[in-house]
């Protein structure tokens, strides 16, 4: 059995670092959406791994709900912090007022707001309404 | 379950079929067998056996929620669905649908170990499976799998099985591909041979399904011949407050060919720059040596002039260097492609201004023969092409390397991916006295 062998988990860490260091390397204004849940502490990780020892060369972004435990806002602060990234924080408020999004109908969650398309004025008439 | 001896390993395959071929309800009885599904949706798929079922699951409703997508006006191309079993890890790219298929299957299998093509036992080998089987090996998926779906509407004959065989063996060698290639008589709709052996065929002595998917070698499928690291991100802290921070020069990105070590001679192309692996950095401590697929953060003895795009090699196994190109396109684009038009050509991680000056060929799909000099390439459409790019391109033959032998064409103004790339071997490789100046 050779030592040139990778685990499942090991893999797909592989191809997660590979991602975040082409958008590092390709997009102009990339960020990190890291809200301090479990899945972009995860994403925080792997972008340690992909770009330690240098800083992580994008800033992070969070949208708050309003629903948020305070637990969790000073969690994110810190982490962001720690990592000594620069955190950028908007609102869905915020998004509300400016008419960026709108509450979906009947959705009580503001997790899933609205969005419309972003661009709307290229997209090409052919393409279908979301309804 | 005991522990294993070895690691989990992840096998990453995608299944092809026309419709109506029991695509959808092959993945769902993958699904439901191994116990990979959620218990709500568990439940739902109950709910709607007693609705609609008549107390039968439907596994095809499964994979149904691609379907919903497509229905709300949400394009998705290749849907991925995992699930497990003790030994391995499966991601399975099911790709809906046959308009485009070309482009999807290459989405969906450009990375895959493996490609489980299905046939109807009823119709035997149509036009779909000479595609499918084609597009597999144009694409160097190294296992192909030809599962004859629905025995149980043959009497689970022998004879048709064999025929079917038979007829996929006629052509097989034509298409110079595939490490090993498994025919399994199946029921997906019964679950015959797909997860338990079938009652149904005792003249079938090999292995079921998911038994074969459990246990096919793939540990061999990554190229560790020849060291090739395309340098993806200069990694460069410029720390003033940590001195040892201030100085770090490294080189960040994924090993897409054979293992470098520390002390090892590599040289960069294009530029030909010799130097010696100082250190191979990872966040989770420094490595001896590293192996394809991983990343690293390379550093070298010298500070060389190394930036995005640049390639490092070790000095065995030199790959080819060159701006005129030749290889296999599949065209996924509704303008057609046609001779010398600009677009941007993107090989690893550098992109480059290219012209294709020659369109060689149209494949032909039902006899594989090339068609030469056609007008164009229409979506959908593979054929061979010459390219000349505007900086020299480091590559291999796709057949030896998969991460250096692929490019994509994008086209310029819209940033559109036109299509996915298959070089041909080089015709000159680089020689290890290149440019040998040390510093």
């Amino acid at each position: 059995m050779s030592s040139y062998h990778l685990d499942h988990l090991q893999y797909l860490e592989t191809e997660a670092i590979h991602i975040m260091r082409e958008v590092a390397a390709e997009f102009e204004r990339p960020a990190i959406l890291f809200s301090g849940g479990k899945d972009s502490i995860c994403i925080l990780r792997l972008a340690e791994k992909a770009f330690r020892p240098s800083d992580i060369p994008m800033p992070f972004l969070n949208v708050e709900t309003g629903h948020e435990f305070p637990e969790l806002i000073e969690f994110r602060d810190r982490r962001a912090k720690q990592l000594g990234a620069k955190l950028i924080v908007r609102t869905v408020d915020e998004a509300f007022a400016k008419g960026l999004a709108t509450p979906t109908p009947g959705q009580i969650s503001r997790n899933q707001p609205s969005v419309p398309k972003s661009g709307t004025s290229t997209t090409p008439a052919s393409t279908p309404a979301r309804t | 379950m005991p522990h294993t001896q070895h690691p989990i390993e992840l096998l990453r395959f995608n299944t092809c079929g026309s419709v109506d071929d029991g695509k959808s309800t092959l993945i769902g009885r993958l699904l439901y067998d191994s116990k990979s599904i959620m218990e709500d949706q568990m439940e739902a798929l109950e709910r709607s056996a007693d609705i609609t079922g008549g107390g039968a699951i439907n596994l095809a409703n499964l994979t149904d929620g691609l379907r919903a997508e497509r229905e709300q006006g949400i394009t998705i191309d290749v849907a991925y669905r995992y699930f497990a079993t003790p030994r391995r890890k499966f991601i399975v790219a099911d790709t809906p649908g046959h308009v485009q298929y070309t482009r999807n299957m290459v989405t969906g299998a450009s990375t895959a170990n493996l490609s489980i093509v299905l046939v109807d036992a009823r119709l035997g080998v149509i036009e779909q499976t000479r595609r499918h089987t084609y597009l597999a090996a144009l694409l160097g998926i190294p296992h192909l799998v030809i599962a004859v779906n629905k025995m149980d509407l043959v009497d689970w004959s022998e004879d048709r099985f064999l025929e079917i065989r038979d007829e996929i063996e006629s052509f097989l060698p034509k298409l110079d591909a595939f490490k090993d290639v498994k025919f399994i008589p199946i029921s997906a709709l019964n679950g015959d041979n797909v997860v338990d052996a079938s009652k149904h065929t005792p003249w079938y002595c090999g292995p079921t399904l998911l038994g074969h998917l459990e246990t096919v070698h793939i540990a061999s499928d990554w190229s560790l011949s020849g060291l090739r690291f395309p340098v993806q991100w200069v990694n460069r802290p410029n720390n003033p407050t940590d001195k040892t921070l201030h100085d770090f020069r490294g080189l960040s990105g994924q090993l897409a060919g054979g293992i470098v070590k520390v002390g090892q001679k590599i040289m960069v192309l294009p530029s030909g720059m010799k130097s010696t692996v100082k250190e191979l950095w990872t966040y989770d401590g420094s490595l001896k040596e590293a192996f394809c697929p991983q990343p690293v953060t390379v550093v070298l003895e010298h500070d060389l002039d190394v930036s995005r795009g640049d390639i490092l090699v070790g000095l065995d196994h030199l790959p080819g260097m060159a701006s005129e190109l030749r290889g296999r396109v599949c065209w996924m684009n509704q303008r057609p492609l046609q001779r010398g038009k600009k677009y941007f050509l993107k090989h690893t991680s550098q992109t480059v201004q290219a012209i294709v000056t020659s369109l060689d060929s149209r494949i032909n799909i039902q006899t594989f023969d090339p068609e030469p000099e056609p007008a164009e390439l229409a979506a959908n459409d593979i054929g061979e092409v010459r390219i000349r790019t505007a900086k020299p391109i480091v590559f291999d033959a796709y057949s030896n390397n998969r991460l250096t032998g692929s490019f994509i064409l994008i086209e310029q103004g819209t940033n559109a991916t036109v299509a996915a790339g298959m070089l041909y071997p080089p015709t000159e490789l680089v020689k290890p006295e290149y440019n040998d100046f040390a510093i």
